[in-house]
């Protein structure tokens, strides 16, 4: 009974709603990052007029980015049977806007920031680890990536479905929410990355492994998940093999 | 000769801080942006100072004084204008961080 789709419906209906201070802190976290990516003029001479039209393009790509990030930790959240509440980490935003006005707009760091697990003490009742579980709780964390990684694959598709030649928005929403993914996996607290790095190290050297040659790819106009994946297993059987084996055997690490 | 294990972890910090605020005041391209980073730099002390408020604070004044020691220097060497508006906007910040702190 426990997995099934009414039960999992009901969960959402129930545990997937935002609370108010939440919100509050989406909100605001969406208006930081938005500006960061919106802050550099793209054109000379200046006119305030299309730099706040740019603005505004730049908090909507940023607020359905972070919606799908923050959706996609709630339902692997809810499916795990734990409630995910965001969290905004401000002295790293703070820090990533100094950033952006010293480079000029050049360099923005779209930091989600972090969050935090309570689990269901009824809905976990009969489960083989009954309280947080290391593993499940750094995948709920990932899933905010994934979530990212997935939307500007079906994002792309759709725009080349449309046009052939490509459509200026999708291309940005696209690499917004790669940069977003990649960013948010870095292995530092409180983002998403650190959460499954420090709760368990294979998984997470296999995905990011995975963004990262997806991104690198897509660098290179080569949009696939198949050669992104092996390429990830390549790299994960190299860090199991240099690292994690070796240090078995008291050799590495 | 120095010996570095009498070196503490505050000297260290307040120099690599100095050395930031310099860097942070010759990468602003701007005044106005030199200011904001001033006011941002601010609220993340303030933050700090609230965190620590029931620990010995003294380090952390000395971190902070070092940073915008470095801010001034900075401001110095590219002539932004008067010493005291980087002072002003520092501390405001400082303050308007501790108090929307408090608040939460």
């Amino acid at each position: 009974m426990r997995n099934t789709w009414v039960n999992y419906n009901d969960k959402i209906k129930r545990y997937f709603p935002f609370q108010k201070a939440e919100m509050r802190n989406i909100i605001a976290t969406i208006i930081v990052i938005g500006f960061m990516y919106g802050f550099r003029y793209p054109g000379e001479p200046f006119n305030l007029i299309e730099w706040s039209y740019n603005l505004i393009v730049s908090i909507t790509i940023t607020a359905i980015v972070t919606l799908v990030f923050v959706t996609g930790q709630r339902l692997v959240g809810i499916y795990n049977n734990y409630r995910v509440e965001y969290q905004m980490w401000w002295p790293g935003l703070i820090l990533a806007l100094i950033v952006t006005f010293i480079s000029r707009g050049y360099l923005w760091l779209p930091i989600a920031g972090g969050l935090l697990i309570h689990f269901h003490k009824g809905h976990r009742l009969g489960y083989f680890r009954y309280g947080l579980n290391m593993l499940s709780t750094g995948m709920t964390a990932t899933a905010g990536p994934l979530a990212c990684i997935m939307f500007a694959t079906i994002i792309k598709q759709i725009g080349n479905l449309v046009s052939t030649t490509g459509i200026p928005i999708v291309d940005k929403i696209y690499w917004f929410s790669l940069v977003f993914a990649l960013v948010n996996m870095l292995p530092i607290p409180p983002l998403a990355g650190s959460k499954l790095l420090f709760n368990s190290r294979l998984p997470y050297v296999f995905i990011f492994s995975f963004m990262l040659a997806y991104t690198a790819l897509a660098y290179f106009k080569f949009y696939s998940w198949i050669i992104g994946l092996i390429i990830a297993f390549i790299l994960w059987l190299m860090f199991y093999i240099k690292f994690e084996y070796s240090h078995d055997k008291g050799q590495g690490l | 000769m120095i010996n570095i294990k009498s070196i503490n972890w505050v000297d260290i910090v307040s120099i690599f801080m100095l050395i930031t605020g310099m860097i942070l005041t010759f990468l602003s391209p701007s005044m106005i942006i030199f200011y904001i980073i001033c006011l941002l730099s601010g609220t993340l002390f303030g933050r700090l100072l609230y965190k620590t408020k029931n620990t010995l604070q003294f380090k952390y004044y000395l971190i902070a004084s070092a940073y915008l020691l470095g801010l001034l220097v900075g401001n110095f060497i590219k002539s932004y204008g008067l010493y005291i508006w980087p002072i002003i906007i520092f501390i405001f910040g400082i303050i308007i961080s501790y108090k929307m702190t408090l608040k939460q």
